[in-house]
């Protein structure tokens, strides 16, 4: 950890972010720990204190307060629990008195976290790999139709007349996928096809990048990235004058 | 999911038959709580099972499945945390007593999954294109001949 | 003059003022402030605003309609039963309205029997005391607690708490207490009005904000929160 930290950086970047909402938030809490029986983590984990989700969030506070002045050491524990204690999944939101959104601060501290180059190896890879080829397991165009079109071959022996229609202009459906399934699960591909097809839908798939649905960016607060993920997609709608994008489930 | 749903609702898509085993359905944080599409999710899943039965918390107050918030895609540093607090929704299905259960979620299948041996639930976990595919009646002229 | 006819004379007077005036400018400042820097940075929130979802969550949360109290039927209830003594108490007791009604202003209002107000603060200080016993032997409340949660549970207790002795002349006997229990009670009170606006006891208002930010972020996926 000989890395030092931009205690100036940290602190501007959570002040311009830091809304009337977080604000009143990290004031407000009455810390009267209702929200901590309703957060699987503390739950499975025996009712461990330290995973009730306003206990969580303390490092918001802890660091406005320091203006940002503090260390690597810190960062890392910082990190382990907006990633290794929670899932940003916002049921304590609904069950606390003020609707006090946890899972946002901690999303705060998560881009918070990426803008000082702390992220979970896994999402950073993914993340590149958006950016070369926009989907986040580094599937090619080419490999991508050719995934598509082996699908439809596939599909074809079992259901007459079946097509898997890739930028078909002016179709009601564009559908989109998750990464893992041309990699993975091509039988995922199939099924929908065959769903599609059965009930006679107007679908189509793009071509190029913008077919990935997921976006793994957003959970390790990239937000920049995230933005590119989710304009590709309309992107790919808008060319194709679609009606509606559906994504996969 | 919810164009699936609209499909068997509006009849363009016909079931042979129902899923006889009890069924059970998860809750995707981000299609559900954070998608608003509790009811359809719920729906459709009856629709397809004789036997379902809900969760304890089924909707927008259902529990995390704990591969949430980008911990699948994480790998290997997050895999004891996560098997960890899916405790929680593992005992919901248990208690379900469901041995099918519809996940519109790949991050939650893949968590489910590896729920379901870490806890030895015994059950299928199935996206809902899967089951469909599965039960839904294939028009004839579609169907090719056999030579 | 001595020096505790001084206090008692400012207490009545001057003090007095300045700890309404800084209530109400201090709480209409947090709700200037909270709408102005959220027109700033929270845009989602005024996007999508929708009324009818702040207003059924608010309904829900006011009243005891909500999942939390199914949860936690109890603490939940005990908190209901708490906000409902820290309010009618002070508003609607005799002595506080004959002070109004003394005062320039000359406004009157119905008053409680003063057997309700006995009894209301009796259970809101038991109340507030099962909080902080909660606060300390709770393993997880002593965990997220600050100084300033045992603080503020005791300064919002104080004038309750001062009120009773001072009208039922439990400690007339003690030395100094018995003798300047009103002033203790006035200072007290005043103490926590001006507190308020500046400390997490401005939920009072802000409660208002914060739901109804959160009920415009779950609104607009179509379900009240
Ligand atoms: C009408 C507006 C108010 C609402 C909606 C409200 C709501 C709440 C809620 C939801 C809690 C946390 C849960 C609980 O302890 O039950 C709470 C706690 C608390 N409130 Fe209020 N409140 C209001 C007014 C006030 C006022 C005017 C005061 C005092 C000056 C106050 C003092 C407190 C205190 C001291 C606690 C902490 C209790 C503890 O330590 O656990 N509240 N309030
Ligand atoms: S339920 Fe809300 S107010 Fe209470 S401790 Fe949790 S976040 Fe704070
Ligand atoms: S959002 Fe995080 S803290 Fe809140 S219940 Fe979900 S996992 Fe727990």
């Amino acid at each position: 950890m000989a890395e030092d930290v931009n205690s100036r950086e940290i602190y501007e970047f959570l002040k311009t972010r830091i809304g009337a909402r977080f604000r009143t938030w990290l004031q407000i809490c009455s810390h009267c720990g209702l929200c901590a029986n309703t957060c699987h983590y503390y739950i499975a984990n025996g009712n461990e204190p330290g995973m009730i989700p306003s206990y969580k969030v303390r490092h918001l506070l802890e660091i406005l307060k320091r203006k940002g002045r503090v260390d690597r050491k810190y960062l890392e524990t910082v990190y382990h629990t907006v990633y290794h204690e929670c899932n940003m999944c916002r049921r304590c939101t609904l069950y606390c008195p003020f609707g006090i959104d946890i899972a946002l601060m901690i999303s705060l501290l998560r881009s918070m976290l990426f803008s000082q180059g702390i992220a979970p190896e896994g999402l950073v890879k993914a993340i590149e790999n958006y950016k070369k080829f926009g989907n986040q397991m580094a599937v090619t165009e080419e490999d991508w139709v050719d995934t598509i079109e082996w699908c439809e071959e596939e599909m074809a022996e079992e259901l007459l007349g079946l097509k898997i229609p890739i930028d078909k202009k002016g179709a009601r459906i564009m559908y989109t996928v998750n990464a893992r399934e041309p990699m993975f699960y091509p039988q995922d591909i199939m099924e929908v096809a065959k769903i599609f097809h059965v009930a006679g839908e107007d679908w189509t798939v793009p071509r190029k990048e913008g077919w990935d649905d997921t976006n793994l960016a957003m959970f390790c607060g990239d937000l920049k990235t995230a933005r590119l993920i989710v304009e590709n997609t309309f992107k790919r709608a808008e060319e194709l004058e679609v009606e509606k994008i559906a994504i996969t489930e | 999911m919810e164009l699936f749903h609209d499909y068997i609702r509006d009849g363009k898509i016909r079931l042979r038959e129902k899923f006889k085993e009890p069924t059970t359905v998860q809750d995707p944080c981000n299609v559900v709580r954070s998608g608003g599409l509790a009811d359809k999710n719920r729906r459709l899943a009856e629709f397809l099972s004789e036997d379902f039965r809900p969760m304890k918390y089924q909707g927008n107050y259902n529990f995390c499945c704990g591969g949430g918030g980008g911990a699948m895609p994480m790998g290997g540093e997050m895999r004891k945390y996560r098997l960890r607090c899916g405790k929680i929704k593992a005992e919901q299905i248990r208690d379900t007593g469901a041995k099918i259960v519809f996940v519109p979620c790949h991050n939650c299948i893949d968590q489910l999954r590896d729920l379901s041996k870490e806890y030895d639930l015994g059950i299928r976990a199935i996206h809902f294109k899967e089951a469909i595919t599965e039960l839904m009646e294939i028009p004839q002229e579609m169907i090719p001949e056999e030579d | 003059m001595d020096f505790y006819s001084f206090l008692y004379t400012m207490a009545h007077g001057p003090l007095l003022w300045i700890s309404f005036l800084t209530f109400i400018l201090g709480s209409l400042l947090r709700i200037i402030l909270y709408v102005n820097l959220s027109r700033k940075k929270d845009k989602i929130t005024h996007q999508h605003f929708n009324l009818k979802y702040v207003l059924m969550s608010l309904f829900r949360w006011i009243l005891p309609l909500n999942r939390t109290v199914a949860k936690n039927p109890i603490f939940t209830i005990l908190g209901y039963i708490f906000h409902i003594c820290l309010i009618v108490v002070p508003i609607w007791y005799v002595g506080h309205i004959s002070l109004w009604e003394e005062s320039r202003f000359g406004w009157t209002w119905a008053s409680i029997p003063d057997e309700w107000a006995d009894r209301m603060t009796l259970v809101f200080l038991a109340i507030a005391l099962f909080f902080l016993l909660r606060r300390i032997f709770s393993r997880d409340i002593r965990k997220i607690s600050t100084l300033s949660d045992y603080f503020l549970l005791v300064v919002t207790a104080l004038p309750f708490m001062t009120g009773y002795f001072l009208s039922h002349a439990t400690l007339d006997g003690v030395p100094f207490l018995g003798d300047y229990m009103e002033l203790i009670h006035i200072l007290s009170g005043e103490f926590m009005l001006i507190l308020i606006p500046f400390t997490k006891l401005s939920h009072f208002v802000l409660f208002l904000f914060s739901r109804g930010a959160t009920a415009i972020e779950f609104g607009r996926r179509g379900y009240t929160v």
